[in-house]
């Protein structure tokens, strides 16, 4: 066996074996000189980070000289434990290895890689001594929230380990949510249901509300990464206690709300706007706590040429999670219009009668409380010939009046926003505008939202729930 | 012809040779020149495959076409009846611009010569285009100079036998006829009518009911002077004056349906976003084209005809 194989399996016989608060010694013989290592399990069972000291001026041939600097310098530095000797060159300083062995009855390696890495490496491949849990919410029948762990790692778990958990992440300030990696101590006082526990690693980050299928990884003993998560976690400065008063007490069942959006699709200068403020309204909704479904109606014009291809008003989602109606608002930027797309007005009738369809028959309000948000700027296609305007009317002869004022006494509590341009002309905007209606380049979304009811106010959750 | 600009002259004449085919009014059309023939080809392929509106014209462009009789056609018993009339008729019409019928330029060399065919015509195409004079109202001021002009003209060739009037027949053509006011104008009025004999159901206005429509689309003129417009031709063309409704590219007709829907007439798309009349448009269907050569064929049974 060589010996860089040999010296990283008594490091990591070692480290298995030392204690937690315990620390010991390795010597690595350089050209540069010596170089003292020592490496340390912390109280709580961790190996921490290895230390490390420098020798560099190393008497060459004079024995009093050297014999002087193993006894002043270094012999105080080699700790109650020294289990090794490593030599990684050939040119060490070989007298004052003689001298070492002379006091200290410990293995040489002959290594060609650094001390440094085998120590890491053995660091790396430790077993966990305790298991990894992680702090999470439960939220009670009553609303009370009660802290809870989900067990991360097992005993013994190496690095390279990994769990999948499923976490919902609620709407929090901007101190974020807080991933903590617990263990438990079972020390004087402590219960099995009232643990006492220590924390191994503190993260957080801001994190968009909603729920993640999340893979924790055990990189090393005291390091955990968190796969899944839209945003990169960061070390927390706040201390445990800190964190913990800023729980609250309860949290009140989410409230359902349905949010439907009619998107127009026409043209591609002002679509992109368009979707982004979707993005941000969805997005508002959602950080407020809401229990948000979200459903998406695309439209644009007729084809009204022989030549021109008809697309009609769609339902791209029905009363889906956010995440992915905020998907299929993305898949939706970039659009080509068709060459000859009819410029001066969009399928507003044929959306509404998609969206009144959907509704009739059901409860509008399973979903939550309904909330017509409509982007856009043209005005809708007549049911027939209009003198006025000249617009070619709809294929279908669907009337918007007709489906606006249907919508409105079928269901009294739907709500109309509308995200419009500053060009949008027709008694139409103002009608889907009829509780908020802002121009799109310019909205407040947040304030848009709260006229809506899609806003309330934010009760930070600093842990992930279950 | 003669009409302000904008009024539809040259998309009327280019309107012609697909009249004749789309409808049996038992005549053939050829240009008699290569520049007649080659100005036939390119605005038919404008109006038909480009579906656009041929250019205005620039000074004043020259036809020389005849239309010939088709004796196989008005053979037959299920066609429409033949007009009486002269088995030969030789167009040899002049579009001009209609920038020439403005006032400020009577002095023009053109408008000079614009004049000199008018007096020397047997016959005129008078194009009243209703949305320009409800718009603009410019109908009369650019007539009734055009008109002086004529009349100065045609005395100057016989003085002792000029009697304050002009001779020659005038077809007034009061086009757009597809535009959604002018349809519902007619439709108010109740003198919109629709051949048994045709599939699509199109709509059209008789002849005798064209003044009635013209009429009611001056009072609505833009300068309120379109009223002195019918009093003026009258004057000057007494009892040789007739009207007719016309419409080049006619009336939308559904591909499904085959048939006209007076819920979607349209057959212009107008290019221009939100609700701005400006831009251009385009031809959206099939060209039907409404009294495009009933005014010629009367203005030539008319010339025939005359003492």
């Amino acid at each position: 066996m060589r010996g860089d194989e040999l010296a990283l399996e008594a490091l990591s016989a070692e480290l298995a074996q030392l204690a937690n608060g315990a620390s010991f010694t390795a010597a690595e013989f350089t050209v540069h000189g010596v170089t003292l290592w020592t490496v340390a399990r912390d109280d709580k069972g961790t190996p921490e980070r290895p230390r490390y000291m420098e020798f560099a001026d190393v008497p060459e041939t004079d024995p009093a000289a050297l014999a002087d600097f193993y006894a002043k310098r270094l012999a105080p530095r080699l700790g109650r434990r020294l289990v090794l000797v490593a030599r990684s060159r050939a040119d060490y300083p070989a007298h004052l290895l003689a001298l070492l062995l002379d006091k200290r009855h410990v293995p040489v390696y002959e290594c060609q890689t650094p001390l440094k890495d085998h120590i890491r490496g053995a660091i790396t491949v430790s077993p966990l001594r305790v298991g990894y849990e992680l702090v999470v919410l439960r939220r009670e029948e009553d609303g009370h929230l009660a802290p809870d762990l989900r067990q991360l790692f097992p005993q013994d778990a190496y690095s390279g380990y990994s769990t999948d958990l499923t976490v919902q992440c609620a709407p929090t300030d901007d101190r974020g949510t807080v991933f903590a990696v617990m263990i438990r101590e079972h020390a004087a006082g402590a219960t099995p249901a009232s643990p006492r526990l220590r924390p191994i690693e503190i993260q957080s980050a801001k994190v968009p509300p909603g729920e993640y299928a999340v893979s924790a990884q055990l990189i090393r003993p005291g390091h955990v990464v968190f796969h899944g998560l839209p945003v990169q976690l960061v070390r927390e400065s706040r201390t445990w206690r800190e964190i913990m008063q800023t729980v609250p007490k309860r949290l009140p069942a989410p409230r359902p709300a349905h949010l439907v959006c009619m998107l127009e699709v026409s043209g591609p200068e002002h679509l992109e706007h368009r979707i982004e403020r979707l993005e941000e309204l969805i997005g508002e909704a959602e950080a407020s706590g809401l229990q948000l479904k979200v459903s998406l109606v695309t439209y644009g014009p007729h084809s009204v040429e022989r030549a021109v291809p008809e697309e009609p008003a769609t339902v791209v989602a029905w009363a889906t999670r956010s995440d992915l109606a905020v998907r299929k608002l993305g898949e939706l930027k970039g659009r080509v219009p068709a060459e000859n797309e009819y410029p001066r007005a969009a399928q507003v009738e044929c959306a509404l009668r998609l969206v009144a369809g959907r509704f009739t028959g059901r409860d509008p309000g399973r979903d939550g409380k309904p909330v017509l948000v409509t982007a856009g700027t043209r005005p809708p296609h007549p049911d027939r010939v209009d003198i006025h305007t000249e617009i070619i009317p709809c294929r279908d002869r669907v009337s918007w009046q007709k489906m606006f004022s249907s919508l409105c006494e079928t269901f009294p509590d739907l709500k109309f926003g509308a995200l419009c341009n500053a060009g949008a002309v027709g008694n139409v905007w103002s009608s889907l505008g009829r509780d908020a209606i802002e121009e799109v380049e310019v909205v407040d979304v947040s304030a848009f939202a709260a006229k809506l009811g899609l806003r309330d106010p934010v009760r930070a959750v600093p842990f992930p729930l279950i | 012809m003669w009409g302000a600009p904008g009024s539809g002259k040259t998309t009327f004449l280019a309107a012609l040779d697909i009249a004749l085919k789309r409808k049996r009014h038992g005549f053939n059309m050829a240009g008699m020149t290569e520049a007649s023939v080659n100005l036939l080809i390119e605005m038919t392929d404008t109006l038909i495959v480009k579906r656009k509106f041929p250019p205005a014209t620039n000074a004043i462009d020259y036809f020389e076409w005849e239309l010939f009789r088709n004796q196989q056609q008005a053979a037959d018993p299920f066609g429409t009846p033949m007009p009486p009339g002269p088995n030969r008729i030789t167009l040899s019409l002049a579009d001009p611009s209609g920038e020439l019928a403005r006032p400020e330029r009577r002095t023009d060399p053109d408008r000079k010569k614009l004049i000199d065919e008018l007096a020397d015509s047997d016959g005129i195409l008078f194009m009243f285009d209703p949305i320009r004079e409800f718009e603009v109202g410019d109908a009369f001021s650019t007539t009734n100079g055009l008109l002086h002009q004529l009349t100065a003209a045609v005395a100057s060739r016989d003085r002792d036998k000029f009697d304050g009037t002009l001779p020659q027949h005038v077809a007034i053509c009061v086009t757009k006829f597809d535009e959604p006011k002018v349809l519902a104008t007619a439709k108010k009025l109740g003198i919109i009518r629709r051949s048994p004999h045709d599939s699509h159901q199109l709509p059209w206005v008789h002849e005798h009911d064209a003044l009635r429509l013209l009429t009611a689309l001056t009072l609505v003129s833009g300068s309120g002077d379109g009223e002195m417009l019918l009093n003026a031709l009258h004057q000057a063309f007494p009892g040789r004056v007739q009207f007719f409704v016309t419409s080049a590219v006619g009336f939308y007709v559904n591909p499904m349906t085959g048939r006209f829907d007076e819920d979607d007439p349209q057959n212009l798309v107008k290019t221009a976003a939100g609700l701005s009349r400006s831009g251009e448009s385009r031809i959206r269907g099939a060209l039907y084209p409404i009294n495009v050569v009933e005014p010629i064929l009367w203005l030539s049974e008319q010339i025939a005809h005359r003492p």
